[in-house]
């Protein structure tokens, strides 16, 4: 009786836990796949099926060139990654909380951002990004 | 004489402004949806919508990636993505629509004016394509084009099932808000 009573104790926390868990804290997340940003987007634009298979829904780690910023009343930075030769980007929103580190970005600095990967659009989409040092 | 030289001037200068600022676009769209239940609230936001306004042809085209959602809860964004909408499979919803010409004015990006505009198009998600009726307006003010919109989907339009066990924690239709912030020229 003492075990059936512990073993549903132990559901109700685990269950309220699992109900209640917030978006992983990126910052403190390993990332699936560590790529470029031209081969990212090379990848994308050319097999999106494969692309979507290997990289869609992931935590991954992009390096590149900073080709535009853009930022919508200080609450929505969006910066996008690429290189001079291709018209498609990495586009990387900046998690909230890291808006006021990611401010200190400028145009043509090589920069290596961390976000989860939903798919392809114009540009490669990546929400929720995070600066790695 | 030199009046007409200058109303002709001020024609082409007016008509070129418009005519450069016949099509616009965004890539930072916003659309979200809200279901109230007596037993939960539901609120998700999608911050990178690619939306084309072609105001030549009073045509509005908008996509997004369904898994470009965001929840508050990590368990209710796995649930909708693996479970609803299924996103592996379907990871795009796509509008293709017309400005409904109400007073047979076309769109026109007229500084500081708010039009109110019925869209209706084709709406495809989930694998599936329906007509969709839009209540928007748009917005003209010191030079920046917004617009906002606002939709309703039935859940079972789109095939999306809900299991029984949770079917009253989610309103069986649910309303769309999509804004569309500084709009750019589209080169």
């Amino acid at each position: 009786m003492v075990i059936v009573c512990l073993v549903v104790v132990a559901f109700g926390i685990y269950a309220y836990k699992e109900f209640m868990r917030k978006p992983a804290d990126l910052t403190k997340s390993d990332a699936a796949e560590r790529i470029l940003a031209s081969d990212l987007y090379s990848l994308y634009s050319k097999y999106e099926d494969s692309a979507n298979k290997k990289y869609t829904g992931k935590i991954i780690e992009v390096t590149g060139s900073v080709v535009e910023i853009e930022n919508q009343q200080d609450t929505l930075l969006t910066i996008f990654l690429g290189d001079t030769l291709q018209t498609g980007r990495i586009s990387c929103l900046i998690e909230k909380k890291q808006t006021v580190t990611a401010k200190n970005i400028t145009l043509g600095d090589v920069v290596k951002l961390k976000g989860i990967c939903t798919g392809y659009l114009m540009d490669v989409e990546m929400n929720r990004c995070v600066t790695v040092k | 004489m030199r009046k007409n030289i200058f109303t002709l001037f001020l024609f082409i200068a007016v008509t070129s402004t418009l005519m450069a600022q016949n099509k616009v676009f965004t890539k930072s769209g916003i659309i979200s949806f809200y279901s109230n239940t007596s037993l939960e609230k539901i609120e998700a936001v999608n911050k990178k919508v690619l939306a084309v306004i072609d105001a030549a042809n009073n045509k509005i085209e908008f996509a997004l990636l369904i898994k470009g959602f965001e929840f508050e809860k990590a368990l209710m964004q796995e649930h909708f993505n693996e479970n609803y909408l299924e996103s592996d499979k379907y990871p795009k919803a796509v509008f293709k629509g017309s400005f409904v010409k109400t007073d047979a004015a076309p769109v026109i990006f007229t500084n500081n004016t708010t039009q109110t505009w019925e869209i209706t198009g084709n709406l495809t998600m989930h694998g599936v394509t329906k007509l969709i009726k839009l209540a928007a307006t748009i917005v003209v003010k010191n030079q920046v084009i917004s617009a906002a919109g606002t939709f309703k989907v039935l859940l079972s339009d789109y095939n999306i099932k809900i299991p029984a066990v949770v079917a009253n924690n989610i309103n069986k239709e649910i309303k769309i808000n999509i804004t569309l912030p500084s709009l750019q020229e589209m080169k």
